[in-house]
């Protein structure tokens, strides 16, 4: 028998080509009774490994194959946990100090950190491997004793590794002379990079992605053969024949390793200095009462119950330090007026809204505080706060001052192969051209690695996609090995883990790209080593509305004193016209917001959770607007279903809602309730969740409640479990949407302008924004080299374009604009090159913009004058004088598609007006067919954002909207409609569209149902 | 001084290895100093070849095999 010990799986990233899954099951298959995972400096599968060794029965092993200072390799494996924690300290200090992704391990920190490690002497690239087969065999010896001093003579081995190279012959020759020499004993390992040898050519494809050659290249770093693969026990026996002592090595290894991990276990953060949990809880319940009276003002029993209730948990899972920390992050940003919203289910809490991280008050809206935490589920808490996008940063630099760089990192995040990615690497291996490459991914958009031969037999628009040519179908083979395998590793966008202990303990740290640390697991792992992550993300809403309070701050304006009451907001809503309002802005909302009518607030909250998947699928949408507007009886088959589902008009619409029926109905605590809301969530199949169902059942009917009634009352929840939202999370949105729409009616120039800052953000485009302000009276200005400012800056009725907004512009262009400026205005083109140090492109692009039509109304004419004019400023012996003004400028349309192309839109013109002269009369304006109410018609405009969101039905149905100079008509497509002209929808930025007028209600917003679709071309 | 050969050759084996093979006349393997296997340009659909270094009376001779059409090749004397 043979344990495998030496073995990399995709975490050996654009080099190990199978899964740990894939090895661990092959593993059991051979009866292999443990598996060692050694990835190139990264411990990132650890989780993964012990948790699915532990469910196939085999002993997971966990090491690493570190890179030295001199670039050689060592094979490492931790003996226990002891070892795992020094592997860690060991990856820690071989990134720091080196460049971004870079691993090289100083020897010193293998001698600091060698307890608990077996080290093997590694593959041709260890120092010992290298000596031998440059024939110093004293160096070799060296070497050897060089491990043996730091490791211990009980922990070093001789790795052999016969993957039949040339000088196989030779390195074995000098590890046994070794081996006689010194008695370390041999091991036998295979150095896996792949399942099988069928697997190979997807290694070498990786190889090549990661050294940048193609196939047809020579480089070192190539695999010479196919032999590298997960070999049985015969086989190893085999090419071992002349050493079964070194196969029987793998065994004694396996069997003095423990397995390395503790999972399970608490490395919460701890808020005081000396640590203390006691003092810790007594402070939280202190701020918890301070901040309910700040809140409440008078604390009824009701609400004493309910915070005793929640301190009660929170203290028992201990983590109130958990929540201290983030009080104290909340209060760094109000103390440095940074914007911030608590979001998710963290708003079930009235600690959190007491305490001032959220905004929501889970009291007054009778939120399930088990929906966040329980003490049956006791799990640990994850909340999530969105800040103004610009100091994000800030908050995070606090947390990691605040509490030492080794108690603090960023969660990393796998950027992992998709279907686009995958082609890319490996077209680019096979050798394709980047012309080809871009014919390939060309339409492959949000599709796994091994979905692409699905996709082009699903999607109409790729019927004739060049990756249907026979000629690519290994490609696709290929592509599909690697789907989800990481590619590199990044930062998460907000999480970040705080521990008491040193992090190092559990996972190494390393910096990303951005010099920040971060730990070696992602999201989906950190938390099994028993940390726990809190999530500090960037919103560009945010900003935008810091922004806007600023510039009314003079005003009086207070983002925190908008009404929620306000009759304007909620007629602005009534209408549909909310782009730029956030979640409220998307087609399927403005439909929403127009067909509901939302008078108060409860009705946005509503709006939030109902355009989701699971609303839309489980057929809830139409139920709700009908009960909503009265059209609809309102029933309840329980009278106890009364209390919960009151608000949503007897819709089961949120989590929270599933949690209540059933502790209501079947007795469940509201843990177990949320336990059981979980499980719905996940089942794998029909079985399971029959078996859910007679639970529920039971216990409602052992409740009093009748068996059909129980029944049916399971069924409203089965269906929708899996896709509700959490009620909490939609009205802490809810909060920003309505103020946001209170923004948008009562200082619409300046909320346009914010938003325009702060691009890229929302579902519309810039130009759909400025299309959208002009519509509401506001004036766009152009762009003006001496008028414009950095920004997009507005007064009441005007927003001015600001140079930021031009392609290419820099920082250091737009310091130099306007430090020159601030000296005195610019003259002319020329006095602008000569003054500012911008570069030759951006001044072009500056040009065609319109910057300089102060100046010269002949675009074409400026930028002829622009290669003199460098010119002469690099000190040319000879001026010249530019070209004489004969050359026409650029006709309208041209001028248009260039001014849009340096600033993504256009100031005074819609491209349709280009267009519209020369259409018939027949193809109507969105002005003219929103005017009607019922009847066929021809419409055109630009298409914005087609998309496929998942429907009722299941089929594939496109939504878009069409822009043209007067406004937006939202477009449904429906799948025969779609089948036909897909190319065209998907391939044409202006569309001509034949369709009929969709039935709708009073106020509901016009929309088109397709027929025919064309491009328009001039 | 070697010269390239790269033609078809008989192979007589022993215990999988070569031992003997025909080149005008039989040749008698003394030992096999190194062999290897490379995958070649897998992606033009060469096969995988085992490459022998033997040592014979004549000196230092390479044999190729493809296992794919179980074909052995004198590459080179």
């Amino acid at each position: 028998m043979f344990v495998h010990l030496h073995v990399h799986s995709q975490y050996s990233m654009l080099d190990g080509a199978s899964s740990i899954t894939a090895y661990l099951e092959e593993a059991a298959r051979l009866e292999m009774p443990a598996l060692a995972l050694t990835d190139h400096n990264n411990v990132s599968g650890a989780v993964e490994f012990h948790k699915t060794a532990a469910e196939l029965g085999i002993k997971p092993i966990q090491g690493v194959e570190i890179t030295l200072e001199d670039d050689s390799h060592l094979t490492l494996l931790a003996e226990n946990s002891r070892g795992y924690a020094n592997i860690c300290q060991i990856l820690t200090k071989g990134f720091a100090r080196q460049a971004h992704g870079s691993c090289r391990v100083p020897w010193e920190a293998l001698a600091e950190h060698h307890e608990g490690i077996i080290a093997l002497s590694g593959c041709r690239r260890s120092r010992i491997s290298q000596a031998i087969l440059h024939r110093n065999p004293e160096q070799a010896q060296a070497e050897l004793q060089r491990l043996i001093e730091t490791f211990g003579r009980e922990q070093v081995y001789l790795e052999m590794i016969q993957s039949y190279l040339p000088h196989t012959k030779l390195l074995f020759e000098g590890l046994t002379i070794l081996h006689e020499n010194t008695k370390i004993p041999l091991v036998a390992t295979n150095n896996v990079h792949y399942l099988s040898k069928e697997i190979f050519p997807v290694h070498d494809l990786l190889v090549c992605t990661r050294t940048q050659t193609r196939l047809a290249d020579i480089h070192p770093e190539r695999p010479f053969n196919a032999e590298n693969y997960f070999a049985c026990p015969t086989e190893m026996a085999r090419r071992f024949a002349a050493y079964p002592r070194a196969l029987e090595a793998t065994l004694e290894i396996a069997d003095r390793c423990t397995p390395a991990l503790e999972l399970g276990t608490n490395l919460f953060p701890r808020f005081l200095p000396d640590h203390d949990p006691q003092a810790a809880k007594e402070l939280l319940k202190q701020l918890t009462w301070e901040g309910a009276h700040r809140r409440y003002g008078t604390i009824t029993k009701e609400l004493e119950e309910r915070i005793n209730h929640e301190l009660n948990i929170i203290i028992t899972l201990d983590v109130a330090d958990y929540f201290l920390v983030v009080w104290d992050i909340v209060c760094h940003a109000q103390r440095r007026g940074i914007r911030y919203a608590g979001r998710g289910s963290a708003a079930d809490s009235v600690v959190a809204y007491c305490l001032g991280i959220t905004n929501v008050d889970a009291f007054a809206r009778g939120l399930l505080f088990e929906r966040f935490l329980s003490l049956e589920r006791a799990q640990k808490p994850d909340i999530d706060i969105d800040f103004d996008a610009r100091f994000r940063d800030e908050i995070a630099d606090y947390v990691y001052k605040r509490y030492g760089e080794n108690h603090v990192a960023s969660v990393c995040m796998f950027q992992t192969y998709h279907a686009r990615s995958a082609l890319r690497d490996f077209g680019r291996a096979f050798g394709y051209t980047p012309a080809e490459l871009s014919q390939l991914t060309k339409n492959i958009t949000h599709c796994p690695a091994d979905g692409i031969r699905g996709l082009l037999q699903r999607l109409p628009e790729l019927r004739r996609h060049p990756l249907n040519h026979p000629k690519y179908a290994r490609l696709i083979d290929y592509c599909a090995v690697v789907a989800g395998f990481p590619r590199h590793v990044g930062t998460h966008l907000g999480g970040l883990v705080i521990s008491a202990q040193p992090l190092t303990m559990v996972t190494p740290l390393q910096p990303s790209a951005k010099g920040v640390l971060i730990t070696q697991f992602d999201k989906n792992t950190i938390e099994d080593l028993g940390l726990i992550k809190i999530d500090l993300l960037s919103l560009r809403t945010l900003s935008a509305v810091s922004d806007v309070e600023k510039k009314l701050h003079d005003q009086g304006f207070a983002y925190e004193q908008i009404p929620h009451d306000d009759p304007k907001t909620y007629a602005r809503l009534q209408s549909g016209s909310t782009v730029g309002v956030f979640q409220l802005e998307s087609p399927a909302q403005r439909t929403l917001q127009s067909r509901l009518g939302s008078e108060v607030f409860e009705d946005i909250v509503a709006s939030v959770a109902l355009i989701r998947p699971g609303p839309i699928k489980g057929d809830m949408v139409e139920p709700f607007i009908a009960r909503r507007r009265g059209l609809e009886e309102v029933t309840y088959i329980h009278p106890k279903l009364r209390r919960i589902l009151e608000k949503t008009y007897g819709v089961v619409l949120y989590q929270e809602q599933v949690i209540e029926i059933a502790t209501e109905i079947a007795g469940f605590t509201p843990g177990e309730s949320d336990r059981l809301r979980r499980a719905m969530t996940r089942f794998r199949s029909q079985a399971e969740m029959e078996k859910i169902g007679k639970e529920f059942i039971a216990k409602a009917v052992a409740n009093g409640v009748e068996l059909s009634v129980a029944e049916e009352i399971f069924s409203y929840i089965v269906g929708y479990a899996g896709y509700g939202f959490s009620e909490a999370h939609a009205a802490a949105f809810a909060d920003t949407a309505y103020r946001t729409a209170y923004l948008l009616e009562h200082y619409p120039a300046q909320f346009y302008a914010a938003l325009l800052n702060q691009q890229p953000m929302g579902f519309y485009p810039p130009n759909t924004l400025c299309v959208q302000a002009r519509q509401r009276g506001i004036k766009i200005l152009p762009l003006d080299i001496n008028e414009s400012e950095s920004d997009f800056t507005a007064n009441r009725k005007t927003i001015r374009i600001g140079l930021k907004q031009v392609k290419g512009m820099e920082n250091a262009f737009l310091e130099s604009i306007i430090a020159e400026r601030r000296q005195a205005p610019f003259t002319s083109l020329e006095d602008f090159i000569y003054r500012t140090t911008v570069s030759r492109d951006v001044t072009e692009n500056l040009i065609l913009g319109g910057a300089f039509d102060r100046f010269s109304n002949n675009r074409r004419h400026l930028l002829w004058c622009v290669p003199t004019y460098y010119q002469n400023k690099q000190g040319s012996l000879f001026l010249e004088s530019p070209v004489q003004p004969s050359v026409p400028d650029f006709p309208p349309l041209e001028r248009w598609i260039r001014e849009y192309q340096v600033l993504s839109l256009s100031a005074e013109h819609h491209i349709m007006e280009f267009f519209r002269s020369k259409l018939p009369k027949t193809v109507l304006t969105s002005q003219e067919v929103t005017g009607r109410k019922e009847g066929r018609v021809q419409t055109a405009g630009l298409v914005i954002r087609p998309h496929r969101p998942p429907t009722r039905s299941g089929k594939t149905v496109v939504f878009l909207t069409l822009e043209d100079e007067f406004g937006l008509i939202d477009v449904t497509v429906f799948e025969n409609i779609y089948k036909r002209y897909a190319e065209v929808l998907f391939n044409y930025p202006l569309l001509k569209i034949t369709g009929e007028i969709s039935e709708r209600d009073e106020n509901q917003i016009t929309s088109i149902v397709a027929h025919k679709i064309a491009p328009l071309i001039l | 001084m070697s010269k390239l050969i790269n033609k078809p050759v008989e192979v007589m084996l022993d215990n999988g290895f070569p031992c003997r093979f025909f080149f005008q006349k039989p040749v008698f393997i003394r030992y096999i100093q190194e062999y290897w296997r490379e995958v070649g340009q897998w992606w033009l659909g060469e096969p995988e070849r085992v490459v022998y270094q033997v040592v014979t009376d004549y000196g230092l001779n390479e044999l190729h095999y493809t296992p794919h059409d179980d074909r052995w090749i004198l590459y080179r004397l």
